[in-house]
């Protein structure tokens, strides 16, 4: 019993991950129609970047800040310098093209940060607490309570906002946009630089629990692609559903069959899922329309 | 024996746009049946189901005794249903005889094994379509550009491809969307007498057209849809004098190109 | 029998490229050339699959490597641990993976680009996961030995020149049959698929089912070079066939073009021609490591996407035409003029 609430929490948390990082996925596919692969890269950066900082004596706030500040800037480069050049091309292209941002970000990395993994403070205490017989690391906690204020703040923002408002124009119908002066344009570069800042918000909570190293965008990048397949291309919710329940399934695969085997578990389980929804779980039919 | 094709109540939304409201109609072979209506009347739209390119919201749609409209597109054209389409859909990078070759790929059956080996069976299939290809080629008179890539031919070519490229199915119904639309008055003359040729092989045709002239002439029955419903039907004297059909034309009486599907 | 207007296979491409295979190895000087060229081979036979794919499917598979893995790792294992032929184990590693990829088409053949991404990627991370974990079978992380030589009527083939002809021999083979396939009904099919899928399926081809069907070529192709790849060796590790292997193979097409065969044939050769340049640099100048050749691979992806869509090839091939006809295209020159004349009138 203890045992499964254990893995239970450790699955949500690292779920929490997985659904920000789909949730970034989510943001640039719904207005721009790309999925960009080097999302995990934009998580590695957050990571990597604050222990940099930190690591030349900044406070935890403003290290944590200007972290924030310096992805949401290299994404929208990203943006403006290579993805912007090649839009008109083909779904398999753009994929092709986030691939290779995503392998020449990562070699840049181990450029400047070596292959060790490093290691990062925790937000605040890291006296764990014990909650019906397992033990949560406070680290955890805030893991979670990030993935939620998350979720509300984009819900608000999509909602609530004028931006919101275009945003949504520019996914719905970028011709109509248009007529309502909204820029798509302005729109791309904006939904590049806020999944940007999503990775990096996702960096910056889980590196105090996994040693970030220069690859690890690699996993946590697919595992957010996943969650957004899983939960149905395109689909908020089912990003945040389908993150938390790999996470979930990822932990409990590993807690009762075997810690080695838990990716494989994780992506046999989506694979399923795949054969028997092909649409995911809240997706609609007709989403992806990509290289078909 | 039933009809050639049966259209039962049929209705078609996309969101909250209704194309097709209740149409209903039927004919038998041999016939050259004449659709027409204003722009945005829901021809395409009905061409586009009974090509199985998507399902009817309601309704069903009958073939030679079978039920077509839940089908997948490529298992209706060994039925015996071929089309053109308004907005071309030629293979551009492919020659024409390409082109017309992919009009004979259900009348082949080698698979991808026996095609990587070039086995007996599939050398002789290339063989056979290459001359079937060459027959429709010279039935619609592109002879002289057969081996040009698709792309780089002008409209009143593409036209031709596309019907060659349907005649190459071997249908029993062959369904016309606008062919003659954007061709010249020399094209247009030559289109309808293609379009008796193709009549007088036993193919039946169902043909959508602005060009009244065209219709009136080619036509033995003429459907009259306007905002999706379906409102006269008969000779090209009883449509033409039909108040519903003239009142749904004045109303109407510039068209416009008009990408579909 | 020449037949006017399809574009038929250019037997005098295919003639200048086994001259050129041919003389290769006396051009080169040492035995690590060799080795390196016998790779290009290796890897000559997973590109061509995985360019039909993506040029002629227009699918993208993120685990060709785990394929490749796949005809590697049962070859290893049939022969080594159950002593069976490794010419009987040639079908295992084809089937193999072949079955593999029918299991995996499932979601490609109801649905749109992005899944089949998904799912081959997560299919090659299983696989890799696998390889390491199932140590029973594989010997784990470690790595596998003792993966028997292959011998044919009493000769051996062993690393070195005999190895090289027997891997270019198999990726003439896969050449030919990939360029018989394009140049096929099934051919036609596919790229017809590519330029309107609506009209395609309107004639009667099955588009899903062509999209399958290439998609296990590629996967047995695959298993092909994991075969040769086993037997080259003596042993074999997971390392070899995770996601980075799949990347290389993935840029390989990208960079050579996905249009024609001859593309990916074109990219495995230069990827290869790099990587062995960038290695050898390596060796002398401490400041390119490994991350520098993935750093290249990053950019060649990006800058080819972007300014090259159609790879390099095309490009070099048009160059290349008033001598050799590489794409195989013969348009009659009077036709050629004949619709100049009515794009005029
Ligand atoms: N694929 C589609 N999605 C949404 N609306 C469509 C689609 N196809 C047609 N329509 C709409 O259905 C109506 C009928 O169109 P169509 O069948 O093309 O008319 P016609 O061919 O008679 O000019 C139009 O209002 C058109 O905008
Ligand atoms: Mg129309």
């Amino acid at each position: 019993m203890a045992d499964s609430v254990q893995f239970l929490i450790s699955g949500l948390t690292i779920g929490s991950i997985y659904a920000i990082v789909a949730l970034g996925f989510v943001t640039i596919y719904s207005v721009t129609k790309v999925i960009n692969l080097a999302q995990g890269e934009f998580v590695m950066l957050g990571g990597m970047i604050m222990f940099s900082l930190l690591k030349l004596g900044i406070p935890y706030l403003i290290a944590f800040l200007t972290t924030i500040a310096m992805v949401i800037m290299i994404g929208w480069l990203l943006e403006r310098t290579i993805v912007r050049k090649a839009k008109g091309a083909d779904a398999l292209s753009l994929i092709i093209l986030t691939i290779g941002a995503a392998i020449f970000i990562r070699g840049i990395a181990s450029m400047i940060w070596g292959k060790d993994s490093v290691k990062v403070a925790s937000f605040a205490s890291n006296e764990p607490v014990s909650v019906m017989g397992a033990t949560i690391t406070p680290q955890s906690i805030w893991v979670m309570v990030f993935m939620l204020v998350i979720v509300a703040g984009l819900f608000l923002l999509i909602e609530k906002t004028m931006l919101g408002k275009a945003f949504r124009a520019c996914s719905v119908n970028p011709l109509a946009a248009r007529l309502m002066a909204v820029s798509p344009k302005k729109m791309s570069s904006f939904s590049f630089a806020l999944s940007a800042g999503l990775g990096a918000l996702a960096g910056l909570v889980i590196a105090p629990i996994i040693f970030p190293a220069y690859d690890m965008g690699v996993m946590l990048g697919i595992k957010g692609f996943s969650a957004t397949i899983l939960g149905g291309l395109g689909s908020a919710p089912g990003a945040v559903l389908g993150g938390l329940l790999l996470g979930v399934i990822e932990s409990l695969g590993a807690g009762f069959i075997s810690s080695g085997m838990k990716d494989a578990i994780a992506f046999g389980f989506v694979l399923m899922l795949l054969l028997i929804r092909p649409y995911g779980l809240l997706g609609e039919k007709n989403v992806g329309k990509g290289g078909l | 024996m039933p009809d050639l094709l049966e259209v039962k109540n049929v209705t078609k939304k996309f969101g909250g746009v209704v194309a097709n409201q209740g149409v209903s109609f039927s004919f038998e072979s041999e016939k050259v049946i004449g659709l027409i209506g204003p722009n945005g009347a829901g021809k395409s739209t009905l061409f586009n189901m009974v090509s199985a390119i998507f399902p009817p919201t309601e309704g069903e749609i009958w073939f030679a005794g079978k039920r077509i409209d839940r089908l997948p597109a490529f298992k209706v054209s060994p039925l015996g249903i071929a089309r053109t389409f308004q907005n071309l859909q030629v293979f551009k990078r492919m020659t024409v005889l390409e082109n017309v070759m992919v009009g004979l790929h259900t009348s082949t059956s080698s698979g991808i094994l026996s095609a990587a080996f070039k086995l007996p069976k599939a050398k002789k299939e290339e063989e056979t379509i290459y001359q079937q290809a060459w027959e429709e080629i010279e039935f619609v008179g592109l002879e002289d550009v057969a081996a040009v890539e698709a792309g780089n031919l002008p409209l009143g070519k593409l036209r031709l491809l596309e019907l060659a490229r349907a005649l190459a199915t071997r249908p029993k119904l062959l369904l016309l969307d606008e062919i003659a639309a954007g061709l010249n008055h020399q094209e247009t003359a030559g289109m309808s007498d293609l379009i008796f040729k193709v009549r007088d092989r036993g193919v039946s045709i169902f043909v959508v057209e602005h060009d009244m002239d065209l219709v009136m002439r080619v036509s033995d029955r003429i459907i009259v849809l306007d905002q999706g419903e379906k409102i006269a039907e008969g000779t090209s004297k009883e449509v033409q004098n039909d108040p519903r059909v003239i009142e749904a034309y004045l109303g109407n009486d510039e068209e416009k190109e008009e990408g579909t599907v | 029998m020449k037949r006017k207007g399809i574009q038929q296979m250019s037997w005098k491409g295919l003639a200048a490229f086994t001259v050129l295979i041919l003389i290769l190895p006396f051009l080169l000087s040492t035995s690590l050339m060799i080795t390196k060229a016998t790779f290009a081979g290796i890897y000559t036979i997973v590109a061509v699959g995985l360019g039909l794919l993506m040029g002629f499917a227009g699918q993208i598979s993120l685990g060709q490597a785990a394929f490749y893995g796949v005809g590697a790792y049962s070859t290893a294992i049939l022969t080594a641990t159950f002593g069976i032929s490794p010419w009987l184990s040639l079908l295992i590693a084809i089937t193999a993976p072949a079955l593999i990829a029918y299991i995996l088409g499932h979601t490609m053949a109801r649905l749109h680009g992005y899944y089949l991404a998904m799912a081959t990627l997560a299919f090659g991370i299983v696989i890799h996961v696998l390889l390491v974990e199932w140590k029973g079978f594989t010997k784990g992380a470690s790595g596998f030995y003792g993966i028997p030589k292959l011998e044919l009527f009493g000769f051996t083939f062993t690393q070195g020149i005999s190895y090289y002809y027997l891997v270019w021999a198999f990726a003439l083979l896969v050449i030919i049959l990939s360029l018989n396939i394009i140049h096929s009904r099934i051919g036609r099919a596919l790229r017809s698929i590519h330029d309107s899928e609506v009209a395609s399926s309107s004639m009667g081809v099955d588009t899903g089912r062509y999209k399958m069907q290439v998609f296990i070529i590629s996967a047995m192709f695959a298993g092909i070079a994991g075969w040769l790849f086993a037997h080259m060796s003596y042993s074999i590790s997971p390392g070899s066939f995770g996601l980075d292997g799949s990347i290389l193979f993935l840029t390989m097409v990208v960079l050579g073009g996905s249009t024609s065969v001859w593309g990916a044939v074109f990219g495995a050769l230069l990827i290869t021609a790099i990587s062995s340049f960038v290695q050898a640099l390596g060796s002398k100048i401490s400041f390119i490591t490994s991350d520098f050749e993935h750093v290249l691979y990053g950019l060649i992806l990006m800058l080819v996407v972007i300014f090259l869509p159609q790879g390099l090839f095309p490009a070099i091939a048009a160059k290349l035409k008033p001598f050799l006809e590489f794409t195989g295209r013969k348009k009659k020159s009077g036709s050629i003029t004949a619709v100049k004349g009515d794009q005029r009138a």
